[in-house]
């Protein structure tokens, strides 16, 4: 588990009603079963046993199996008492994904027939919105992004389908945007190829 | 070979039919003379609907000539009684002799202007030319603007070249606070967009020009599929650009004559 998924798993567990009880249980026993905890919590047993699951995968507690009239269980039993855990924003770009497109090699332009549906800016050279119909059938659904001037800006440029593919720099700089804004630009194209609405050429 | 499909539609007929219904209608209803006063209100209402506000919104002269034709043949249509000829003697009196001439001579100049297509969107012409040396590309539609080339010239220049193709009638233009808005109308189509106060919609192929001389070109799905073949539609984007890139020098050249020459070089019909 990376650390980005221990802190995003320890704020779930702490936000619910119950999250502070359950771990105070698990500090004053020595060891407590799901069936225990919920029924002095009054829980349901499918929440108590789900919650200290979590707790053994951040690393929390710990679980041993006991067999008691010949019938299986967990016993969770804490063997921390506090947790350090670092928040590095960086972890959460995917700095594999992206070098492609920041070593400039990726070739870029928008797919042919993309379900896509761009709306200019009041009166400027720019988009303001994309929206993407995505799913088929009765699961289709219209997914709509608010975009930055700069992302506006980059889509105007993009060219067209049948158009030879460009790499982001020089649709940047053909758009004219500057270059503190390339992790934005690098973003919506990352998006919009997953959503297929840009195509990629290596 | 031209790449357009051929027009078919009738729209620019239905003002004619529908009044000739309404004519007939009332004629056999109410009588013949109440037939000629409706029709003669009718005239009245085309005239300022059709000529008119076609002048207003294009300022292209020849419309009131448009105008004056529609609204004196409806004048005449309400003092036309029947009966009138056998009164006088065989003669209409001296008001409606008056009129008779007038429509005969507005006529003759109406039909002149016609044939000289002074009074023809040159909509049609553009999209040909925009797309005479492009080539086919499949699935290369795209409802997304996208810049094709940048100008040189004062506000005042780019605002000069949208009110000339205007009054030309080669695109119905917009003027914004930043920009200029031009939209190629087919014949038919002019009705749509004399009336509308919007012509930036995603429905209207346009070209957009900012007073920073950028020129960006939009072609929409309807426009794109009134051509035989899919083309490809960068190339055809491109093209219609360039194009009114260079009516652009032209006009500033003082050799506007050169656009008209361009447009007339493609052979339609006189209402297509």
């Amino acid at each position: 588990m990376t650390n980005i998924e221990m802190i995003s798993a320890l704020g779930t567990l702490l936000s619910k009603k119950y999250g502070k009880d359950l771990f105070k249980l698990l500090k004053v026993y020595n060891d407590i079963s799901a069936s225990e905890a919920s029924s002095r919590l009054g829980l349901h047993v499918q929440t108590v046993q789900e919650f200290l699951e979590s707790t053994v995968s951040i690393g929390l507690s710990e679980k041993k199996e006991v067999i008691e009239k010949k019938r299986p269980y967990f016993r969770y039993s804490l063997v921390k008492n506090e947790l350090s855990l670092k928040f590095d924003i960086n972890e959460l770009v995917e700095e594999s994904e992206i070098d492609q497109i920041k070593n400039n090699s990726v070739l870029i332009r928008e797919k042919k027939n993309s379900n896509s549906h761009f709306t200019m800016a009041r009166g400027g050279n720019f988009f303001s919105t994309i929206s993407v119909t995505v799913g088929s059938g009765r699961e289709r659904k219209q997914k709509r992004i608010n975009l930055t001037n700069a992302q506006g800006k980059f889509l105007f440029h993009l060219p067209f389908p049948d158009a030879k593919p460009l790499t982001i720099d020089k649709i940047m700089s053909e758009a004219q945007i500057e270059e503190k804004n390339k992790p934005e630009i690098e973003d919506i194209v990352k998006e919009l190829a997953n959503l297929n609405v840009i195509e990629k050429i290596d | 070979m031209k790449k357009l499909k051929s027009d078919n539609s009738i729209t620019g007929l239905v003002p004619f039919i529908f009044s000739l219904l309404i004519f007939a209608l009332t004629s056999a209803l109410f009588g013949f003379e109440a037939g000629l006063d409706t029709l003669g209100v009718i005239l009245l209402i085309y005239s300022v609907m059709f000529g008119l506000w076609a002048y207003v919104k294009t300022t292209n002269p020849y419309f009131l000539i448009s105008f004056s034709y529609l609204l004196v043949l409806g004048l005449f249509m309400i003092i036309l009684e029947p009966g009138m000829l056998k009164r006088y003697g065989g003669r209409l009196d001296s008001q409606a002799g008056f009129l008779v001439v007038l429509v005969y001579f507005l006529f003759l100049w109406l039909l002149f202007l016609l044939i000289n297509k002074r009074l023809k969107w040159r909509g049609r012409e553009i999209m040909e030319l925009a797309a005479t040396d492009v080539l086919e590309g499949e699935d290369s539609y795209t409802d997304r603007p996208r810049p094709v080339g940048k100008i040189s010239g004062s506000r005042s220049d780019i605002a000069g070249f949208a009110k000339y193709l205007r009054r030309k009638l080669i695109f119905m233009t917009s003027e914004e606070n930043d920009r200029v808005i031009m939209v190629p109308v087919k014949m038919g189509q002019e009705f749509k967009i004399l009336y509308k106060q919007n012509i930036d919609t995603v429905d209207n192929t346009r070209v957009t020009i900012d007073f920073e001389g950028n020129v960006s070109v939009h072609i929409s799905k309807r426009d794109y599929l009134d051509y035989r073949d899919d083309l490809s539609f960068h190339h055809l984007s491109e093209s219609l650009g360039n194009l009114v890139i260079d009516f652009y020098d032209q006009y500033i050249k003082r050799e506007e004559v050169r656009i008209i020459d361009k447009i007339n070089s493609i052979k339609v019909g006189y209402f297509s």
